[in-house]
């Protein structure tokens, strides 16, 4: 754990895995150079696919977020939630492919109800439930899913040539961080919060407070002592986010499924995927194109997620489209923007991550936990120290993307086949794997316990309208930020004028006050817009 | 409108608390200018704060609905379900966490897996029967025998089973 990313909680977040990627067979220099060094990269990289289990976790991951993606109420992030506990004793580079693999899997099986049973299974399928479904019902629900599935192979491949482009350049600028740019990092990320809040942005703060408390459970950064421990050693390291994100977003979805009504059955005749013949893969290049731009700005930025590319993309392709009138009535067009669009984000939401440590979504968030569980720290040092870690993770990006269009066809049966059993037996397994995997990660039955007092609190944070994310932002970057902001004023001797002397920690610190600014003043003209149309009609 | 006024009188109890904690934090000859109780104390007061406005917002909001507004004033109509379907799981969860240092976890995970299916609505019977041993002996074999976590063996150990 690097001194930025502080001291006293290191076991709760590394969990006493050291990382085994300490020989840097590359120097670090193979993510720095173009041109020779980049083949070397390459080969290392097909190297790290012979000699790790890297080509087995990518198409796991993959099958594993699909299943995950098309149960409905199974977001991206909670299949990654249930994961995390196994791969405390996995390899660090297998474990976190497997993780980012889950992602990219989750957000095409999302699109398998939502054509099938008119019930998206991920938010961001949302989007492609307007014109899959409708296709179904005309009995294209084949080629609905060959489109979804073939337009989710292209932005997952483009999202990972934008990840490979952009995450260096703007992870090299963090070399030169101090304890006070690693502080306004912090605030940066925790800005966030602004346009994460939902409809309140009062209940966003709320929530990433909550968060940031939780955080200051454990050992003091600068003096030692314990802080709101309660005499417990099983405190002292503070409180592992993973528990937090595990109770916060997967039981809590369980209590509430408790519930509902079980949801719709697919009709067990339900289709083969018939994937786009040549004329249809020409029409569908403009919505990609679309999903795949609007994927990467909206994947880039922390805090716009999958859900708002998926329908900002099918507005898109529909105003740009020459067949708009067939949009929501059954478009191919219609399925294929926001299925691209949202498996960029899958790839492109890690440019953020690995560059600064700042997880802009849901996923990215459980993805970090993975991350800092075997002692990967995001940033510059990622690359420095642990070249082989990087490269292994864009390789098994590139297998799963690979994997994606063989087991998004093969494991069509088998999700139909799951999505079909009953929601009973469904969430007593559910809420058995979590038990029995919460349990590995430490022997321990606090763990268990935390979990399910995070999950209760996820619960009434749902009811009450509070968002979860910003809670988990704050749990994640509390201790960095309080750490790093304590340590810069023992260096200037308490005057807070060290920030602002500091000109990358002003860049960030009036970057995150424009983002702040920005959020709030679309929240302004949205509700303005949206009083005048209610006042017209 | 009542979700947000509970909702803040809630966070108002946690401020409150999280501030009173503070005070048991111990000062130290090696702390900073701010101390280990500094910044959690800005938490509290930042915490209250958002309470106490989120609260002034609910109200103010509550004196201007009118009879036929599209926002309801009680929006906890059908939550109490939520929370009192969340009660039993929750129950199973303690339930479980209690007894299976005694029982062992084959035991205890084929109980979860019956007790929440039969709380979702599977009928007792042979059916229900099936899938808790299955499920069970599926995890033991799972974590126990394959990735070789010690889960708790509870009275089994004594009798020098699994």
């Amino acid at each position: 754990m690097t001194a930025a990313w502080g001291g006293g909680h290191d076991s709760s977040l590394g969990g006493g895995h050291d990382s085994s990627l300490g020989g840097d067979s590359l120097g670090g220099d193979s993510l720095q150079q173009p041109g020779g060094e980049m083949i070397a990269a390459v080969l290392e990289g097909l190297n790290l696919l012979v000699t790790t289990p890297l080509a087995l976790a990518a198409p796991a991951g993959v099958a594993w977020g699909i299943l995950g993606g098309a149960l409905p109420g199974i977001s991206p992030s909670i299949s990654m939630a249930l994961l995390l506990p196994f791969t405390y004793g996995m390899e660090p580079i297998s474990a976190i492919v497997l993780l980012a693999s889950t992602y990219i899997g989750a957000e095409y099986g999302g699109s398998i109800p939502a054509i099938l049973i008119n019930t998206p299974g991920t938010n961001a399928a949302g989007a492609t439930l307007l014109d899959g479904y409708p296709m179904k019902q005309q009995g294209r629900g084949g080629e609905a899913l060959g489109i979804s599935l073939y337009s989710g192979v292209i932005g997952s491949f483009f999202g990972l040539l934008m990840l490979v482009l952009l995450t260096r350049p703007l992870a090299s600028l963090a070399l030169r961080f101090t304890p006070m740019s690693y502080f306004a990092l912090g605030v940066l990320g925790l800005s966030v919060i602004a346009s994460l809040a939902g409809k309140s942005i009062l209940k966003g703060l709320a929530a990433g407070l909550l968060g940031l408390m939780l955080s200051t459970v454990g050992t003091d950064p600068i003096s030692g002592v314990p802080r709101f421990t309660f005499g417990q050693a099983a405190l002292l390291d503070g409180i592992a986010p993973i528990l937090v994100m595990i109770g916060l977003f997967a039981v809590s979805e369980l209590f509430l499924q408790s519930s509902q009504p079980a949801w719709e059955k697919a009709p067990p005749e339900s289709t083969k995927i018939r994937f786009p013949d040549r004329k249809m893969r020409r029409r569908l290049f403009k919505p990609q194109l679309i999903g795949s731009v609007v994927g990467t700005v909206e994947g880039v930025i922390p805090g716009a997620g999958g859900t708002i590319a998926s329908f900002l993309s099918y507005n898109e392709a529909r105003r740009w489209s020459a067949t708009k009138e067939e949009f929501g009535r059954g478009s191919p067009e219609g399925v294929a923007a926001p299925e691209t669009a949202n498996n960029t984000v899958a790839t492109t939401a890690l440019v953020p991550l690995l560059s600064f440590g700042i997880p802009g979504s849901n996923s990215a968030a459980i993805l970090l936990g993975g991350l800092l569980v075997h002692g990967l720290v995001p940033g510059p040092r990622l690359f420095e120290e642990n070249a082989d870690a990087v490269i292994g993770l864009y390789t098994g990006l590139f297998v799963a993307s690979l994997s994606l269009l063989v087991i998004g066809s093969a494991i069509l049966p088998l999700c139909l086949w799951l999505v079909n059993r009953p929601k009973a037996v469904l969430m007593a397994f559910i809420y058995a794997l979590i038990f029995s995997g919460i349990y590995t990660i430490n022997y321990s039955l606090v763990d268990v316990g935390l979990v399910l007092a995070a999950g209760t609190v996820g619960l009434v944070m749902r009811i009450l309208g509070l968002p979860l994310l910003p809670a988990v932002l704050g749990v994640v970057l509390g201790f960095l930020v309080e750490s790093n902001y304590r340590r810069s004023l023992v260096l200037s001797g308490g005057e807070h004028s060290i920030f602002l002397e500091d000109p990358i920690a002003t860049s960030l610190l009036l970057v995150a006050a424009l983002f702040i600014i920005g959020s709030i003043a679309t929240r302004i003209w949205s509700s303005r817009r949206g009083g005048k149309e209610a006042s017209h009609a | 409108m009542l979700k947000d006024l509970i909702g803040a009188l809630i966070l108002l109890l946690i401020a409150s608390g999280y501030y009173v904690l503070t005070g048991d934090i111990n000062s130290s000859a090696l702390a900073d200018e701010i101390g280990a109780a500094g910044v959690p104390v800005v938490y509290a007061i930042l915490l209250a704060a958002i309470a106490l406005s989120l609260a002034a917002k609910a109200l103010i909001r509550r004196r201007f609905t009118r009879a036929g507004d599209l926002e309801p004033i009680n929006d906890l109509q059908g939550e109490g379900r939520k929370l009192s379907g969340a009660a039993g799981m929750l129950a199973i969860g303690i339930a479980y966490v209690g007894a299976v240092t005694f029982v062992g976890y084959l035991i205890s995970i084929a109980t979860v897996i019956a007790c929440v299916a039969l709380y979702q609505g599977e009928r007792v019977g042979w059916r229900l029967a099936r899938i808790a041993i299955g499920g069970g002996i599926t995890f033991w074999i799972f974590f126990d025998r394959l990735l070789g976590v010690d889960m708790p063996s509870g009275f089994w150990s004594a009798l020098g089973g699994a």
